[in-house]
């Protein structure tokens, strides 16, 4: 697409978004890829609209915030449009050094900006999360009374949009709420605590060094996470079993903290940075791979490169990144050794998590693993690769598309009759686990090395 | 033999703007305000397709989300006379979706559900929002698949509106045979059927054949019941080059004549192979390639594919490959299936003229090499591409809209190529349709006569020319 946008006044990241601009040929393949324009059926909620938007906006025909704001808000940064797109438009690129932007130079209103930064700086800390958590939970049956009367969708809650589509870009003043974008908090919260699990499980935190069974092939570096490690530590437990079961010791250095994912992905740059910095310290040179068991963190944590585009710490930055597998990849280049079987039949669909099949470009590895398997068949969902509605903090902030998202979601899983699914990313699965609750539809959700650890446990020599 | 081309919308003297009170009425009457957009983001997107065609903004964009809501939208605008141009993904190429007269672009893509698919009869009845792929995705469930494949992933909708065809249609045929029936909403709001699930009817006049590629001149569709096909049990892609354009077309129609039933046969000259080569840094030979597909069961693949490697022997064809494997195959059909992009890619801020004359067979290596001839005196960097299996192929340039003297060149030549095309017994235009491009060749195709009957037929259908205006057949006088 023909464009004027200053590059030189957008910094690092300019170019990248220039570029991403000119690629675009209007070809509209990405339409029928993208989440909200399946949901709302509206152009400006599809990349190649965003894209358009972002231009103008870029080049100063529209404002920043106000409508071209409210649809790039609610693209779920699923980047499904890149995996489609014909010409190789690298949106991403575009999207995250926007969103940044329209952070810095059209602030949203206080309320909104201290909840998002207070929902970052709790979900970034594992104690300071659990603590949350567990409060929650204590409080729930009050708050969700409360909250019940609040969020009631007939109601407009103070600074709410409805999930308009056919919106006025340029005219904020086109007969609809004037609200940059996102819910109230009521809605919020609610949506918060329906995610939230009924109790949390007990801390299991992993010893700093986990050696290799027989002989050993591999040394890693495991990223042990933020949110995942509070609401579901088995995973921890189980991608170590399972490397440990490959031959491959496991360090898990101490200093590491929050990869910035979620912060990056909400275009709050300066704290993914100041997170990020911590593991360019804390993670090791001389392992053979940081080995990275949550898509949407393995996904952030190849683009460092980008995120210190034009810091001190870039190249850093870029050799830390050069290092980090997801664990389906890194084991399926491994060569895995041949898994036990599952102690009775099973019949396991996957998902793809949208940070590994479209951000990362893994779908055959996970599946491969899966597939070996002895006892387990491995069925397709109808649109597997399409996103549940997580992403992020995204389900907070646009429960109506992701509840759209998670119930096509679901009854694809309903449909393709599996008693289990298996994903490689914390938020969909709990994003799945609610929806198929909702449901009730009993198929429990796992990732994909639990199953993997079920099936090296089988194994006489099992740790 | 034929007007110069101008790109002055026609005048419509009797069609009206709609002003904001008439709009607050279609809102009214549609029940919701999120069905009528009058930003300017939208309005831009609906202004133009994927051509070099100058855009032209529509006073509204109307999303209707069912029959009903389309029924509003006709019996408004023509009790307002406001014209109404129907939308789909907006990837025509002769300026098919541009508002000419402005009115309402009506965008049919949220009206995409699949109403029914009976694998047992091989149909499936669709609304025209859904896109290509995303049927092809759920029929995919049963083993089966819509073979319609225009290079976009294009809406239903649109493909009937333009009889789209691509790759395939060389064993399938185009949008015309695979449409059995359809529910149009005619220009006053009332509502047709057409045909229905029979694979074959003698009752009475082809009603449903007068409205695919009548590109939204005539009704608007809002169902269709389209033929589909079982998935083929193995498939094999092979690609081929040659020393020129004229032997790899002499191989296409060698392979036809000899009977054998190839499901995709597609040439790509040398200048597009070195386009796709430098978008994505392959190094494919920069040599005239035809790229081949062929599906059945295994044996008869088999035999398929070892004949055609005799006769492209013959025609002296170096690095006869073929892939089995889906990825392999994919990777294989890459530089055909980037080519446009490519292309495009390869002129930053132009945008696409593309020919795609449709001659008989005999005539289609003769035509190409015409074609070249007359590119190249011209000095136009131009690529040819090409579904030389039934006779159709592109001459592809990047022009600059705003170079007056740069697009006047490449119509010139655009037009020498049709001119030939005729002569030899061929049409102006395979798949991509009429729409405001092709308008002014109808006359020397089918006749004064020919083309009188088609507006009698507009004029009946849409009395007030409140459907697409300016569009296939333009009132008489101003072709």
């Amino acid at each position: 697409m023909q464009h004027q946008i200053p590059v030189e006044q957008l910094g690092p990241a300019g170019p990248a978004m220039a570029a991403a601009v000119d690629a675009c040929v209007h070809c509209g393949f990405c339409l029928s890829a993208c989440p909200t324009y399946l949901v709302l059926g509206e152009e400006m909620d599809s990349p190649r609209g965003r894209i358009y938007l972002m231009k103008e906006a870029l080049e100063g025909h529209l404002p920043l915030a106000g409508s071209v704001s409210e649809h790039v808000d609610r693209c779920l940064g699923c980047l499904a449009c890149v995996s489609a797109c014909p010409s190789g438009v690298q949106y991403g690129q575009l999207l995250t050094p926007f969103r940044a932007l329209r952070e810095e130079q059209a602030p949203r209103p206080w309320i909104q900006r201290r909840l998002r930064q207070a929902l970052l700086a709790t979900l970034t800390h594992p104690r300071r999360f659990r603590r949350a958590v567990a409060l929650a939970t204590a409080a729930r049956p009050l708050l969700a009374a409360w909250l019940e009367g609040r969020a009631r969708p007939g109601k407009q809650a103070e600074g709410e949009a409805p999930a308009a589509p056919g919106g006025e870009p340029g005219e904020p003043d086109g007969g609809r709420p004037a609200s940059p974008g996102g819910v109230g908090l009521a809605r919020r919260l609610a949506a918060l605590l329906a995610l939230t699990p009924p109790r949390v499980p007990p801390p299991d935190p992993l010893p700093p060094v986990i050696p290799a069974r027989g002989p050993r092939r591999a040394r890693v570096a495991l990223l042990a996470g933020c949110v995942q490690q509070v609401l579901a530590p088995e995973i921890n437990r189980a991608t170590a079993q399972v490397l440990a079961a490959n031959g491959v010791e496991v360090v898990v250095p101490a200093a590491q903290g929050c990869c910035g994912a979620l912060a990056m992905h909400a275009g709050e740059l300066e704290r993914a940075r100041r997170l990020a910095a911590v593991n360019l310290r804390a993670f090791p040179a001389d392992v053979d791979a940081v080995v990275v068991n949550a898509a949407g963190c393995g996904s952030a944590m190849k683009e460092y490169g980008h995120l210190f585009a034009g810091h001190p710490e870039e190249e850093a930055a870029r050799r830390l990144a050069a290092r980090v597998r997801d664990v389906a990849e890194f084991l399926d280049e491994l060569g895995p050794r041949e898994p036990g079987p599952l102690p009775a039949a099973r019949r396991v669909a996957y998902h793809d998590a949208c940070h590994l099949a479209h951000g990362q470009g893994i779908r055959t590895a996970p599946r491969r693993l899966l597939a070996a398997i002895p006892n387990l068949e491995l069925v397709e969902l109808d649109e597997p690769d399409l996103c549940c509605g997580s992403a992020g903090t995204y389900n907070l902030e646009h429960p109506e598309v992701a509840r759209a998202l998670q119930e096509r979601k679901v009854a694809s899983i309903r449909r393709s009759g599996a008693a289990a699914v298996a994903t490689g990313n914390i938020g969909c699965l709990v994003q799945l686990r609610q929806g198929l609750e909702r449901a009730g539809l009993p198929v429990p959700v796992v990732h994909t090395v639990q199953l993997l650890a079920e099936a090296y446990q089988a194994l006489p020599a099992a740790l | 033999m034929f007007d110069s081309p101008s790109s002055q919308p026609p005048s419509q003297p009797s069609l009206n703007r709609p002003g904001p009170e008439q709009l607050e009425e279609l809102r009214s009457r549609l029940g919701d305000p999120r069905k009528v957009a009058t930003g300017r983001a939208a309005r831009e997107h609906h202004s133009h397709d994927f051509s070099y065609h100058p855009p032209h903004l529509p006073d509204a964009v109307v999303y209707p989300e069912s029959t009903a809501d389309v029924q509003a939208v006709l019996e408004w605008a023509a009790r307002h006379r406001v014209a109404v141009v129907p939308f789909g993904v907006g990837s025509s190429l002769e300026g098919h979706t541009v508002p000419l007269a402005g009115g309402i672009s009506l965008d049919m893509t949220r009206m995409d559900a699949i109403l029914e698919v009976r694998p047992e009869d091989f149909l499936v009845r669709v609304q025209p929002g859904i896109t290509r792929s995303r049927l092809n995705q759920r029929l995919a469930r049963e083993g089966l698949f819509f073979p319609v494949d225009p290079g976009a992933d294009a809406t239903i909708g649109g493909m009937i509106a333009n009889n789209a065809s691509g790759t395939s249609a060389v064993r399938y045929g185009a949008m015309k045979h695979q449409v059995l029936g359809l529910e149009v909403v005619l220009a006053g709001g009332r509502i047709l059927r057409t045909g229905g699930r029979a694979v074959k009817s003698s009752a009475g006049y082809n009603l449903t054949a007068l409205f695919v590629g009548s590109e939204g001149t005539l009704g608007v569709v809002t169902e269709a019941i389209l033929r589909i096909y079982p998935l083929p049990e193995f498939v094999l892609a092979a690609r081929a080059s040659f020393p020129s354009v004229e032997a790899s077309a002499r191989v296409a129609v060698a392979l036809i004549r000899a009977g054998v039933p190839v499901a995709r046969v597609e040439l790509v000259d040398a200048a597009t192979i070195r386009a796709v080569n430098g978008y994505k840094g392959t190094s494919y030979p920069e040599r005239p390639t035809l790229f081949l597909e062929f599906a059945g069961t295994e044996a008869a693949v088999r035999e398929e594919v070892a004949l055609a490697r005799e006769l492209a022997a013959l025609e002296d064809a170096v690095d006869f490959t073929f892939e089995t494997d889906p990825a392999a195959r994919e990777k294989l059909w890459e530089a055909r299936h980037q080519a446009a992009l490519a292309i495009a890619a390869a002129a930053p801020g132009r945008r696409m003229m593309a020919t795609d004359v449709c001659v008989p067979l005999s005539q289609l290596p003769a035509s190409i090499r015409f074609a070249r001839q007359v590119a190249e005196e011209h000095g136009l960097e131009a690529a040819v591409l090409g579904h030389v299996g039934d006779g159709n192929y592109h001459v592809t340039f990047m022009v600059d809209p705003e170079n007056p003297a740069e697009v006047a060149r490449a119509e010139a030549v655009n037009r020498r190529i049709v001119e030939d095309a005729l002569a030899r017994g061929g049409t102006c235009t395979g798949e991509h349709g009429v729409g405001m491009g092709k308008i002014r060749y109808l006359v020397a195709e089918h006749g004064e006569e020919g083309v009188r009957w088609m507006r009698s037929l507009k004029a009946m259908l849409d009395p007030l020319g409140i459907l697409n205006p300016g569009k296939v057949v333009a009132p008489a006088g101003q072709a």
